[in-house]
């Protein structure tokens, strides 16, 4: 008997060999429990390499339970227990000698409150590399921070001010400067939990045109609440309710014309 | 959750389902003007009436009338609204369909026009008239079919529509080949005769835009277009 | 609505000028008790004192320093003033109008200054307490003998002393710079401040790194469960714990258990640690909590370790908040004498204390000796060593503002 992951599944492999994608991240019955409640029931999806896939659905439906599961932040939780398996790059991630902290340093996150820490625009983003003593000498940390200040569109407004404390920016500055500071350790993926919720459209604007720049380098997953704005930014979009996966497939369709009711039922407005 | 018809789900805001409801409603009357239309077509055609044809033309401009104001509300809840969907093929596709709904009723006007202008009498061809009414009642035929689905939100006589469409274009075709005939026979009928074609081919074009109007039903149910080798085009036999 | 408006608006003008009267009332009430601690303190920051000619002429070179007779060339320069004074109950009852320390003061003179040794020399010598006293306006000769401490021979003594012109009043250095004695005279307190410093230095090298680290430990490292509820229950009890109590715990376990030495800073300061900690933990873990977590968040996400998170991240913005609570620690035990007066830092100590095992004690702890004793300059000296006491306690506590301005970290 074929249940609804299967199925899922079966859409997704469809859906894969026609794009042609490589899948980096892979995730077979991913359940989620806080204490004895459920949260995720066997999510199976595949999130293809170098591009933008969104997670949409309503308030407490397990999108951002699953996005943190790629990074494992929901080790930080005490009760919270994950099951299944997820693969990035065909390596098992929940696997007993994974090393958290290093799979942490080729995972970016931006949450949805920029949060860049009190020190400096230039320590924020110096932090990563720093950290993972990647980079040494001082001269190729500063061309690093210049290269990803630049890349998040933040190098020109604030080359002069890196002193700063990084608190001292605008709202939407300060979420560029956490995206500056993710991509500074070079991961392979960027996770966004709803980055542009606290935002001002031009700022939003502007985090939307780098997403589209940056997809170009990074598998970028985000999370978010407008479903305009997956329209926007992703190549791909997954539909999640109550804790299941209920679609998963190219943007476009799921705006056009997706194929389950529930999916459809949201994308409207009539189910929230 | 409630399954019934799609359509009739509730949006959480409902002034959406008011517009929405609104654009329906209006596409609704628009289509039944239409029909009205059609139907004094087959009338004055029948009865030669002319004054009911004068009245025709007179109505046209209400048609245009409503089929602007449609525009603008379509305009309105694409801008407000950010539809999506369902929402998104409906709306886009009302623009579509008051478009062929204007411009049948624009063809029930141009009938009309030859039928008031000349004197359908004088092309002593009551054959020929006859042959004009039954393919008047087929087209209507066709869209009230088409009509129904879209207010049903189904695609259901899609196959009748296409079948009939058919009977339609090879009536068509007789129609043309027999008006040759008798230009033929009675040259100096010409005048009278002449008008005839075109009375035939602006029914005939009304049968296009009723198979229009049921392809973009299919598109707002299903969500897809029809593939080209699947559209509902049918031979064009004629002799010219 | 008006008049409930207006009703309102009446509260509100009564609540702020009820809050205002308090202020009023406080700081009358605060000017009080400072005003008149410093009016009764007036007389200890001045001692009496007589220039003595001491004549040291017949000293020869020959004679042994330990053979010279001090107090013999003292008494000899003070009868020369009354030569009428014959008998050896007056003779004694004269000498003891100055301080029994002159001899001792003088030696201590002439050891710093060999070169003195057989010349003659103007010396100046304190005035015993009642003397002192006297000069201060403080003996009522209304009074029967029986009822003062001077009769009127030593009266008499007194004035003419003061009518030769050799009396001066001078800014007593003894008070600020002497341990503690048995003359009020020459007693001072900077042996308590030192006693009390170097308590509070032990204090706070024990109780800072060891409260801080718990805290940290236990909001960020510890297992929750019931065990540690139960820790984080009994240590904001402690807080609240009678400071005695601590001196009960450091006689039984410190003095008695360990066998270390009494009266020593090094034990007052284990005590007073066991005080604070309890502070200094609670303040630490408040701190931690009000950082956003957000900020751990991003941390962890970037792949710091937990200890990263910690030491990089928390702890520093942490400090603001940790410095003060540490610092209202310290000032608390810093005003202790309970616990202070259990494990025996009570003792009459004499000398300055210089390291963490000379017997010492402590300011509160000496204020209390003072009030305590009978000799009547010394309310003078104990309401001005209160006064050092507090005047200290300020500014600890105001290193505490200006430590957690320059920390400050804005959100």
């Amino acid at each position: 008997m074929k249940l609804n992951g299967d199925l899922i599944m079966d859409e997704q492999k469809e859906q894969n060999n026609i794009r042609n994608k490589k899948s980096l991240i892979e995730c077979r019955g991913v359940d989620v429990f806080y204490g004895d409640k459920q949260a995720l029931f066997g999510i199976n999806l595949d999130i293809g390499e170098k591009e933008v896939t969104s997670l949409i659905g309503p308030s407490g439906c397990g999108k951002s339970t699953f996005l943190r599961c790629i990074n494992r932040m929901n080790d930080v939780i005490e009760i919270c227990k994950v099951e299944g398996t997820i693969k990035i790059d065909n390596e098992d991630i929940y696997h007993p000698n994974v090393d958290v902290v290093e799979l942490r340093s080729r995972i970016g996150m931006v949450f949805q409150k920029p949060n860049p820490f009190p020190k400096s625009v230039y320590d924020n983003v110096a932090y990563g590399p720093k950290l993972h003593g990647r980079i040494l000498h001082k001269d190729d940390l500063d061309a690093k921070v210049e290269k990803s200040l630049e890349r998040a569109g933040l190098w020109s407004e604030v080359k002069d001010r890196l002193g700063e404390p990084g608190t001292s920016l605008s709202g939407g500055q300060q979420q560029r400067l956490c995206i500056a500071r993710a991509i500074a350790i070079d991961p392979s993926i960027i996770l966004m939990d709803e980055p542009c919720s606290a935002l001002d459209p031009i700022a939003t604007a502007k985090i939307e045109e780098l997403i589209d720049e940056l997809k170009d380098n990074f598998t970028i997953t985000i999370v978010t609440h407008s479903m305009q704005q997956a329209a926007r930014v992703s190549q791909r979009t997954a539909f999640f309710h109550l804790g299941k996966l209920i679609e998963v497939g190219d943007t476009e369709k799921i705006f056009r014309s997706p194929d389950h009711e529930q999916t459809e039922a949201y994308v409207t407005g009539r189910y929230g | 959750m409630d399954k019934g018809n799609k359509m009739d789900d509730q949006h959480i805001v409902t002034s959406f389902d008011e517009e929405l409801k609104d654009l329906t409603d209006g596409l609704v009357s628009l289509g039944g003007l239409a029909q009205i239309a059609l139907r004094n077509v087959e009338q004055s055609l029948r009865m030669n009436d002319h004054d009911l044809a004068k009245q025709t033309i007179e109505a046209d401009k209400q048609i245009n009338a409503l089929q602007l104001s449609l525009e603008d509300k379509t305009f309105n809840i694409l801008a407000k609204r950010q539809p999506m969907a369902n929402d998104l093929r409906m709306v886009f596709s009302a623009v579509k369909v008051s478009l062929y709904l204007e411009r049948i009723g624009d063809m029930c006007k141009g009938v009309c026009k030859r039928i008031v202008k000349g004197d359908l009498l004088n092309a002593k061809s009551p054959k020929t008239i006859d042959a004009l009414v039954n393919l008047t009642k087929n087209v209507q035929q066709s869209l009230d079919l088409v009509l129904e689905d879209y207010a049903q939100g189904k695609a259901q006589h899609a196959l009748d529509v296409w079948k009939s469409d058919i009977k339609i274009d090879s009536s068509y075709a007789n129609i043309l080949s027999a008006i040759l005939e008798d230009i033929k026979e009675k040259p100096e009928a010409i005048e009278a005769l002449v008008p005839l074609f075109f009375i035939a081919r602006y029914l005939e074009r009304i049968g296009d835009q009723a198979t229009n109007i049921a392809e973009v039903t299919h598109f707002i149910v299903t969500g897809e277009t029809l593939a080209d080798d699947r559209k509902m085009e049918v031979e064009d036999e004629t002799v010219f | 609505m008006s008049k409930n408006l207006s009703k309102r608006h009446r509260s509100e003008k009564r609540f702020i000028a009820y809050g205002f009267i308090s202020l009023i009332l406080a700081a009358t009430m605060l000017a009080t008790i400072i005003g008149s601690m410093i009016y009764r303190s007036i007389p200890a920051y001045t001692n009496y004192s007589i220039d003595l000619e001491i004549n040291m002429t017949e000293i020869s070179a020959e004679d042994e320093f330990e053979d010279i007779n001090f107090r013999g060339i003292i008494r000899s320069s003070l009868f020369s003033f009354f030569p009428e004074v014959e008998s050896r109950s007056d003779k004694r009852k004269l000498f003891k109008l100055i301080s029994s320390s002159a001899s001792y003061t003088l030696r201590d003179f002439i050891i710093e200054n060999p070169s003195y040794i057989n010349k003659k020399f103007y010396f100046n010598v304190l005035f015993t307490d009642d003397s002192d006293l006297f000069y201060k306006g403080y003996v009522d000769t209304s009074l029967s003998e029986s009822e003062r401490r001077l009769d009127d021979q030593e009266v008499t003594w007194l004035n003419e002393l003061k009518s030769t012109g050799r009396v001066k009043n001078k800014i007593s250095k003894n008070l600020f710079l002497n341990g503690d004695s048995r003359e009020p005279e020459v007693a001072g307190f900077w042996g308590a401040t030192i006693g009390s410093l170097i308590t509070i230095t032990v204090t706070l090298l024990l109780s800072f790194p060891i409260g801080v680290l718990t805290a940290i430990y236990l909001e960020n490292f510890a297992v929750k469960n019931r065990i540690t509820d139960f820790i984080e229950v009994n240590i904001n009890n402690l807080a609240a714990v009678p400071s005695i109590i601590f001196g009960l715990l450091g006689l039984a376990v410190f003095i008695n258990f360990f066998g270390m030495p009494r009266s020593i800073p090094l034990v007052g300061g284990f005590v007073l640690s066991l005080m604070t900690l309890p502070t200094i933990i609670i303040a630490t873990r408040s701190s931690l909590q009000s950082i956003p977590p957000s900020i751990r968040e991003a941390a962890l996400a970037m792949g710091a370790s937990e200890m990263q998170v910690v030491f990089q991240h928390l702890l520093p913005s942490a400090l603001p908040g940790i410095f003060t609570g540490t610092i209202i620690g310290l000032a608390r035990a810093f005003g202790e004498s309970a616990p202070l007066l259990l494990i025996g830092m009570v003792a009459f100590i004499v000398d300055i204390p210089a390291t963490f095992t000379d017997p010492a004690t402590a300011l509160p702890v000496q204020i209390y000796i003072w009030a305590d004793s009978p000799e009547r300059a010394f309310v003078a000296k104990t309401s001005a060593a209160t006064l050092i006491l507090i005047g200290l306690l300020i500014l600890i506590n105001l290193a505490a503002v200006l430590l957690r301005k320059r920390y400050e970290v804005k959100w």
